[in-house]
């Protein structure tokens, strides 16, 4: 009868184990399920975001292209009207206003050397002649007599005379 | 022959080299004769002779101008006491305007000092030359480098080595610039 018993425990036991058990693993895949689900729903909502993020960019890339052909036909446009012809006028008109301009200033420059020269040449002939007046009474101070000294005087008094007249007259 | 009055005028005269000399003594002279007058000499009559003399050079030491102090000083010293009697004195006072009235005044200026017999000589001939008694008085100024500068009470005349050159100088200088120009 014990054995009985035993076996009945035991049987109750095992039972209530499975039971537990399985109770926990269905409780575990409700849980794994629900946050499968969470992933997903982020996933999706990531996948949406890039998506609209990206038609974004190909919206401006298009904008850019358009730009860009316009100012290629723009550029095609105006090459044809500008032809080799006006260049080269154009060009000519330039060297020709270099080539005015170059000549002013180069007669302008000539012009001020010539009176740069003419202002030096002046000044060397003025120092010239002060040197040679400078040497002149120097040696004269020195060269001259007592004497030469007294005839100068005398031959000035002389002279005076006459001048004294001419005033007088 | 000059008088003895006279002698004394070309004295004083001769020491005189310079107008305002000439002007001081003449203004010193007038003084004194106020004082050599018959009337003072009146009043004076019964004071002795040395009295009299002191009286004199009393006087006499009072001028300013030194040539004429110093040689009326000499004649109190010599005894020449006659030349200060009224009559006298008048006669000198005349002749020494007279006499100074024909002087003429000439500035020399040099560059060297000339001797006192040169300056002499110069001054007669200037006196020859002018016709009246010229006075020289030479002052001596080294840039002249040479010659003379005459200056007389109304004109200056220049001719001193340095203005002669400067006027050279003067003149090469526009005779340069004359030649660049017609170069131009």
């Amino acid at each position: 009868m014990e054995l009985i018993y035993n076996i009945l425990i035991t049987l109750v036991c095992f039972l209530s184990l499975g039971f537990y058990f399985n109770r926990r693993e269905k409780r575990l895949q409700l849980i794994a399920e629900s946050k499968l689900s969470d992933f997903k729903d982020h996933y999706l909502d990531n996948i949406t975001k890039r998506k609209l993020k990206e038609r974004q960019e190909i919206e401006k890339l298009k904008t850019i292209v358009i730009d860009l052909e316009t100012r290629h036909k723009k550029l095609l446009t105006d090459r044809a009207t500008f032809s080799t012809k006006n260049i080269n006028a154009e060009t000519d008109k330039i060297i020709k206003t270099a080539e005015e301009r170059g000549q002013k200033i180069e007669a302008e420059m000539r012009q001020k050397a010539d009176k740069f020269l003419e202002d030096q040449k002046r000044e060397v002939q003025g120092k010239m002649v002060d040197l040679v007046m400078g040497v002149t009474k120097k040696i004269l101070a020195k060269s001259l007599s007592y004497n030469d000294h007294k005839e100068l005087i005398e031959s000035a008094v002389l002279e005076m005379d006459g001048e004294e007249t001419t005033n007088a007259e | 022959m000059p008088s003895d009055v006279e002698n004394h005028v070309y004295c004083i005269l001769d020491q005189i080299h310079k107008k305002e000399d000439l002007d001081q003594i003449s203004y010193d002279i007038s003084v004194l004769s106020e004082f050599f007058n018959y009337k003072n000499v009146n009043e004076n009559l019964n004071e002795e002779y040395e009295a009299k003399k002191q009286l004199i050079s009393k006087k006499v030491n009072i001028i300013q101008s030194s040539i004429l102090r110093r040689y009326l000083q000499a004649l109190i010293e010599s005894d020449s006491m006659l030349f200060f009697e009224p009559g006298r004195f008048k006669l000198f006072v005349a002749d020494f305007e007279e006499k100074s009235q024909k002087i003429q005044f000439i500035d020399l200026t040099t560059s060297v000092e000339l001797t006192p017999e040169d300056i002499h000589n110069l001054s007669e001939k200037m006196s020859h030359r002018m016709q009246c008694w010229v006075k020289v008085d030479v002052t001596v100024d080294k840039t002249l480098i040479g010659g003379v500068v005459i200056k007389n009470d109304n004109f200056i005349l220049d001719y001193s080595l340095k203005t002669r050159l400067a006027n050279f100088s003067a003149e090469w200088k526009k005779s340069l610039d004359q030649t660049r120009e017609a170069h131009a």
